[in-house]
């Protein structure tokens, strides 16, 4: 167990809250030309030959990497294949040094970055089950109620009793997942969330990551998927090429990263053919955007120049950038053509913002200034997602059109009842031109503001497991009777 | 002080999951077969039956000094202990490699990982040895040098760990020293007295089984069971220093070597 701790380097009263902390970590990998070479350098025998060969180049897989980590905080890693990313948790759970700097680490650390550790193939289910929490660290009385907890929910039944070379490997995978996940740490690093099995599966095994990482402990998560990071951290890191690129609140980094995920495909594709560029870079916005501007946004341009004419640059792809609300929240918001735009939104019921209980009158006041467009038709689109990436419900409002004066107008969209049941959600925005969403035209957008507005709907009534939203529905209930027929 | 406990501390801290460990790799070894763990009895059983058969109906040579009984016993002071030892060295030297999930895992300290192949190939010992000493005992030729036989054995099993220690973290840059490993437990099969008695030895070759550690611990069970005696302090230093060196040596080497596993596997 790793219990490493360097106060030296640590300010005063930030200590015992601090789980992880990195100081100017770096980490070069030597790259040999050859076998020999890497074991007379490993075992010190280079010096002794040092006229022979010149030192084998490095691989800076990370340099100068400083963060902390607060306890209990959950902190979702993203970056590129290869930017260091499993070098870092490496580094963290010890199981590799730093070339320079130093990790302090407050608590046992736990990683569950292989699945079927203990596994034998020639093992009963049961056995299987009993030999992997051998290696989780649990204490002999918490193994057994964890090894029922892992019957219990692998629902494998008689088969447990048959060796696990005659399962399927959707059952060993589900084994393997629900043994690998029976862990109680303090400091737990995942590298890339592991899914186990068919859909009631994967919705299974969602919730069990889901009630580790909330068990309290310090989660690291490393993962491609941003709809992940987004379910499951609260704080995110991007690593690019051993740096930390970005390090914050886990939608600002997500959203930056998106950003410059795109344009990495928009320039790839500008690449493999220019000739091909519109159809690529179109091809391009639906490949990149799905998860946030996608065709449901009103299947933005997938640049804004290249609509009213202007050639498409690969070199100058579409890019999300930070601006500032009236409120002074940052948004990012989305290159569109010339017309309206957003200035403000404000989510509210009576005298209540943020936080409403279910089942309250929400108005969304979206105040719109055209400045410069011109005449403009137009639609306002909100929709509404909930904090694991999904789209709740989509909100598209009548023409709305403007003489092409500078104006300022407040839009109002009223949910009454809002049906939405307890959860926190956020809205993207855009404002669309009027023929958005007919089928055979293209859509165009003239503003589109991502992730913003938050909003909490609290709970009502003591249920345990949310569903998404109330239905409007009636009810009736009639004694049966013979004489009804009379 | 603390510094030379160290090791003795993280074995003691374990113990618990080490010996889970162990029969894990144990049962693994016998997964899937009708008889099971019975094989763990059944399998030396077998073997030094068969040892003895050839020796007493086939090969038919002996030292003059001894009869065919004791001759036989002598064989197995060295034949037990040797089997465990290349078995140690065999699964040990591949045992971190092999093992690369449970390195990155966490829960379970990679020095105890070379030790459980060690600690598991000594169950050959445990159960030959044991079979060894209750004919000893039955058939009433008790002394008490007896008493040095588990302290023989602990010195030589840490021995064993020293040497797993460096053969396991050099395996994982040099993927060779199995395939050395192998021709090297050849040479101490040879190298030491088991089927013959160091006097048979042209004496200016006497010398090699002093250069064999090995042949240290074979020869302080073969006095200690076999001729009832107890062993020559030159024996007997050399099974502790060996062993201490070896142990002690190589937990250094591996806690130094431990930082760059993980930039190899």
């Amino acid at each position: 167990m790793l219990t490493t701790s360097d106060q030296a380097h640590q300010e005063p009263g930030a200590t015992g809250n601090v789980a992880i902390r990195l100081n100017k970590v770096s980490k070069a990998y030597k790259l040999y030309p050859s076998m020999s070479a890497q074991f007379a350098d490993v075992m010190g025998l280079d010096r002794l030959m040092r006229w022979k060969r010149a030192a084998p180049p490095l691989h800076h897989a990370l340099s100068d990497v400083c963060f902390s980590i607060r306890r209990g905080e959950r902190v979702g890693v993203i970056g590129r294949n290869g930017a260091g990313k499993t070098t870092l948790l490496k580094l963290i759970s010890g199981s590799a040094q730093p070339t320079s700097g130093d990790v302090g680490i407050q608590g046992s650390v736990q990683a569950l970055m292989q699945v079927g550790v203990g596994f034998h193939p020639e093992f009963t289910g049961l056995e299987n089950i009993k030999g992997s929490l051998m290696y989780s660290g649990l204490s002999t009385p918490e193994r057994a109620a964890a090894e029922q907890e892992i019957i219990e929910f692998v629902e494998l039944g008689e088969y447990l009793n048959q060796p696990i070379k005659t399962y399927s490997l959707g059952m060993q995978s589900r084994l393997q997942f629900a043994c690998a996940t029976a862990i109680k740490p303090e400091i737990l690093i995942v590298d890339e969330i592991l899914g186990a099995g068919d859909a009631y599966f994967s919705v299974k095994s969602s919730m069990r990551m889901e009630r580790l990482t909330k068990s309290g402990c310090t989660l690291l998560l490393v993962s491609h998927s941003m709809a992940q990071v987004l379910q499951f951290c609260e704080r995110c890191i991007w690593i690019d090429a051993g740096r930390v690129r970005s390090d914050g609140g886990v939608r600002k980094v997500v959203g930056e990263y998106e950003v410059y995920m795109e344009n990495m495909s928009a320039k790839a594709l500008g690449q493999s053919s220019a000739a091909d560029s519109q159809g690529a870079s179109n091809r391009s916005f639906r490949l990149g955007r799905n998860d946030i501007a996608g065709e449901d946004l009103g299947g933005p341009t997938p640049d804004a120049s290249n609509e009213s004419g202007a050639p498409t640059n690969a070199a100058a792809p579409p890019e999300r950038y930070v601006d500032v609300l009236e409120s002074g929240e940052k948004v990012f918001r989305w290159p569109a053509e010339k017309g309206p735009k957003l200035r403000a939104l404000d989510i509210s019921s009576g005298e209540l913002t943020a936080r409403f209980p279910e089942g309250s009158d929400l108005s969304f006041r979206v105040k719109v200034c055209n400045d410069s467009g011109g005449a403009v038709a137009c639609r306002y689109q909100v929709t509404i997602l909930g904090l694991d990436n999904r789209r709740i419900t989509r909100l598209l409002s009548p023409v709305d059109r403007f003489s092409g004066a500078p104006e300022t107008r407040i839009a109002t969209l009223q949910l009454k009842p809002c049906l939405l049941q307890a959860g926190e959600y956020y809205v993207n925005f855009a404002i669309l031109t009027d023929t958005a969403m007919l089928a055979g035209v293209p859509t165009r957008r003239y503003d589109l503001v991502s992730r913003f507005g938050d909003f909490e709907i609290t709970r009502t009534l003591d249920y345990r497991e949310r569903c998404v939203f109330t239905h409007p529905a009636e009810w009736t209930a009639l004694a049966l009777d013979d004489k009804t027929g009379s | 002080m603390s510094a030379i406990l160290e090791p003795y501390r993280l074995f003691y801290d374990h113990r618990h999951l080490l010996w889970d460990a162990v029969k894990q790799t144990l049962k693994a070894r016998h997964a899937g077969s009708i008889l099971g763990s019975a094989w763990l009895v059944l399998g030396p059983l077998i073997l030094l039956s068969l040892y003895a058969i050839l020796y007493t109906l086939i090969f038919r040579v002996r030292p003059v000094n001894l009869s065919i009984i004791d001759y036989i016993l002598y064989i197995f002071c060295g034949l037990i202990p040797f089997i465990s030892f290349s078995q140690a060295l065999a699964s040990g030297s591949s045992a971190l490699s092999a093992n690369n999930a449970l390195l990155l895992n966490r829960m379970f300290p990679a020095e105890l990982i070379p030790a459980r192949e060690v600690i598991a190939a000594g169950m050959f010992m445990v159960v030959g040895g044991g079979l060894t000493i209750a004919y000893k005992v039955l058939t009433g030729g008790v002394t008490w040098s007896w008493v040095l036989i588990p302290v023989i054995v602990i010195l030589m099993a840490m021995a064993t760990c020293g040497a797993v220690w460096g053969l396991s973290l050099a395996n994982l840059v040099l993927k060779d020293v199995q395939q050395i490993v192998g021709y090297v437990v050849m040479l101490i099969l040879v190298a030491s007295p088991i089927a013959y008695t160091p006097d048979m030895v042209p004496p200016n070759l006497r010398v090699l089984l002093y250069l064999n550690p090995f042949a240290y611990y074979v020869s302080a069970f073969q006095t200690i069971l076999v001729l009832g005696k107890w062993p020559s302090p030159v024996i007997l230093m050399g099974c502790i220093a060996f062993a201490f060196i070896s142990f002690h040596g190589m937990y250094k080497v591996f806690k130094l070597g431990k930082a760059i596993i993980a930039d190899h596997i």
